[in-house]
């Protein structure tokens, strides 16, 4: 067997220690098996993802993994906001926290869903969800026996050093997800790649004198569409703005513009949502949407 | 009392932008309102000058923020770095390379760089007099790491490393008093700044550009992420630091210190202490009114000694 899984959420879900489950327990079930988190700045509700390699023979491939078996996707938000899909075999399956069947358009890819974050809250007071999108993903992909994903989790959990009530609180998260999400039969072979790698920025070579990383922009950081980190969205009202800059001032990501009028405009493509434009707006001109 | 000032009311922020949208930096990053106020002020002409902290994300490969040039040192390194600039374009100028090209240098660190990493390289430049700015981005923490402990650290605050338990109450040290101990060194400008006070900041920052020498900043930088508070809390909390006169405005021109506001009527620090988690152990499971009355007296003895 040679599976490797690709893992979706946002900073702050616990996306890399649905990950540590997802590996831990596969080893503990007798694999070779290898888990990384995407190494990056990202912040609370950014992209972030994690991979898990997982084999029969000694596992080589290392980093990214562009061309998965299965995917799972801890935030469906994430769907139309990244291409967490992208590189997916056809024949694979997919994992979606969510609390219905998601329409894909894509028939050669089967779907197990599960309202994780709904059982996360009732659970855990809030939607933290690592143990899990780990219980459900090795359940959905056959990985590991349910001892051994509570054991992993457990590992897991002690690793990041969580009170007694905690680790029990996930382990509980981690059963209910385990026997509620349905074993699907992985059909991928080799060859075939689902969706085609897009969006890939090439970094092309430099000369290097002094093996320095040189970047020859400036600004050019407005290539990332910070926008998909929003949830909630600020609306400036016009008919109550009066032009008084304060929103524009306070933007940590310079994202209001002024235009000659000094009526400020929100860049969407960059907003982050943090809305203390909407909390510092003296006339309250601006609104929020969900 | 009156100077020549260009900021008079928050009408008069340059519209000009030398940040760009897209950074990694949290939502409702308090440290990237005070960059780009302070770069409005600065101009075009500003080499920054970065080394480990959160802001260092501003840079990162391939993609850059900031939209002057820029140079990344190591986290010590920072104001011998911008030595090296200032010296290098001295002397391209001088043989005639170029021509009085106006260029500001500006180091910009977290509190790790500025109050315990690189302390001793800003203290060198400045006894050395160079000609420089220093911004230092102050969120109380080793904030990029995971919020771990640093001398900027406040008493009685939680990080990753003081930790709040039955046993024990978060940070047992009192914040490192860094406006001091760069004044000590007779820079001709220090200053504190709060991004919540914008016109108060770029004041500074353009009296600081008539000055030749050292010109160094702390700026607070609240930090929802580490402090635990919502990311549109930001501004209110910086308010409130200031209110509460937890982050005292103020600057030392050739070592004379001036508040350059001074609260009226203090609110009392609880208010602050209330809106972050990293302080919630003062309020739950039990009431701590033996650390909230040491914070406060601590701050009341501050202002005590302060005159106007
Ligand atoms: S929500 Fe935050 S990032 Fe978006 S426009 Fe308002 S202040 Fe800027
Ligand atoms: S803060 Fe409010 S009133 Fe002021 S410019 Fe922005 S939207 Fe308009």
């Amino acid at each position: 067997m040679k599976l490797n899984i690709r893992l979706h959420g946002r900073g702050g879900q616990g996306i890399k220690t649905a990950g540590r489950v997802v590996g831990t327990a596969a080893f503990l079930a007798g694999y070779y098996a290898q888990d990384s988190p995407m190494y990056g700045p990202e912040r609370r509700g950014a992209h972030v993802s994690s991979f898990v390699r997982i084999s029969d023979e000694p596992v080589d491939g290392r980093g990214y993994i562009a061309a998965p078996d299965a995917v799972a996707i801890a935030d469906h938000s994430l769907l139309e906001q990244a291409s967490p899909l992208q590189g997916l075999r056809s024949g694979g399956v997919v994992i979606i926290n969510a609390a219905k069947h998601v329409e894909l358009g894509i028939p050669t890819i089967q779907q197990a869903v599960l309202d994780i974050s709904t059982l996360a809250n009732k659970i855990l007071g809030r939607d933290a969800v690592s143990a899990g999108v780990g219980a459900a993903v090795c359940k959905a992909l056959g990985i590991a026996g349910r001892a051994d994903v509570i054991e992993a989790v457990k590992m897991e959990m002690e690793e990041l050093g969580l009170r007694e009530e905690l680790i029990e609180a996930n382990i509980k998260l981690a059963e209910e997800c385990y026997a509620a999400i349905p074993t699907l039969q992985l059909k991928t072979n080799e060859e075939d790649m689902l969706m085609e790698r897009d969006e890939i920025v090439e970094i092309p070579a430099t000369p290097a004198p002094a093996s320095v990383a040189l970047i020859s922009a400036a600004g050019n950081s407005t290539a990332r569409k910070t926008g998909a980190w929003r949830d909630a969205t600020p609306v400036i009202n016009y008919q109550k703005c009066t032009r008084c800059m304060v929103c524009y001032i306070y933007c940590p990501d310079s994202c209001i513009s002024l235009d000659e009028t000094l009526t400020p405009h929100i860049d969407y493509e960059h907003c982050k949502g943090c809305l203390i434009c909407f909390m510092e707006c003296p006339p309250r001109a601006i609104q929020v949407e969900v | 009392m009156s100077e020549e000032t260009v900021f008079k009311t928050m009408k008069d922020t340059p519209r000009q932008e030398y940040l760009s949208p897209g950074s990694p930096l949290c939502a409702g990053c308090g440290g990237e309102i005070i960059v780009k106020l302070a770069l409005k002020v600065l101009g075009p002409r500003t080499i920054v000058v970065s080394v480990p902290s959160c802001l260092a994300l501003l840079e990162l490969y391939p993609y850059v923020s900031i939209k002057t040039s820029m140079l990344f040192a190591p986290f010590g390194a920072g104001p011998a770095a911008a030595q090296g600039l200032v010296d290098g374009i001295e002397a391209l100028a001088s043989k005639g390379v170029i021509q009085n090209p106006g260029t500001k240098v500006l180091v910009l660190t977290g509190d790790g760089a500025a109050y315990d990493i690189g302390l001793q390289a800003t203290s060198g430049a400045i006894q050395r007099g160079l000609d420089f700015y220093y911004l230092c981005y102050d969120n109380e923490a080793y904030g990029n790491t995971g919020f771990q402990y640093s001398s900027a650290t406040p008493f009685a605050s939680w990080t990753s490393t003081t930790s709040v338990g039955l046993e024990s109450s978060g940070n047992t040290f009192w914040k490192k008093d860094l406006f001091e101990i760069w004044r000590a060194h007779n820079p001709p400008y220090v200053a504190t700044v709060a991004a919540s006070r914008p016109v108060d900041l770029m004041r500074k920052f353009e009296k600081a550009s008539r000055i030749r020498g050292p010109k160094l900043f702390i700026a607070l930088g609240v930090c929802p992420t580490g402090w635990g508070a919502d990311a549109k809390e930001t501004i209110r909390i910086d308010k409130l630091a200031v209110e509460t006169g937890m982050w005292p405005l103020k600057e030392a021109i050739n070592g004379e210190v001036r508040h350059t506001y001074i609260p009226r009527k203090r609110k009392p620090v609880e208010e602050y202490l209330k809106t972050q988690k990293r302080y919630e152990h003062l309020f739950k499971p039990v009431r701590r009114d033996d650390l909230i009355r040491a914070i406060q007296e601590r701050v009341d003895r501050y202002w005590e000694s302060v005159s106007e």
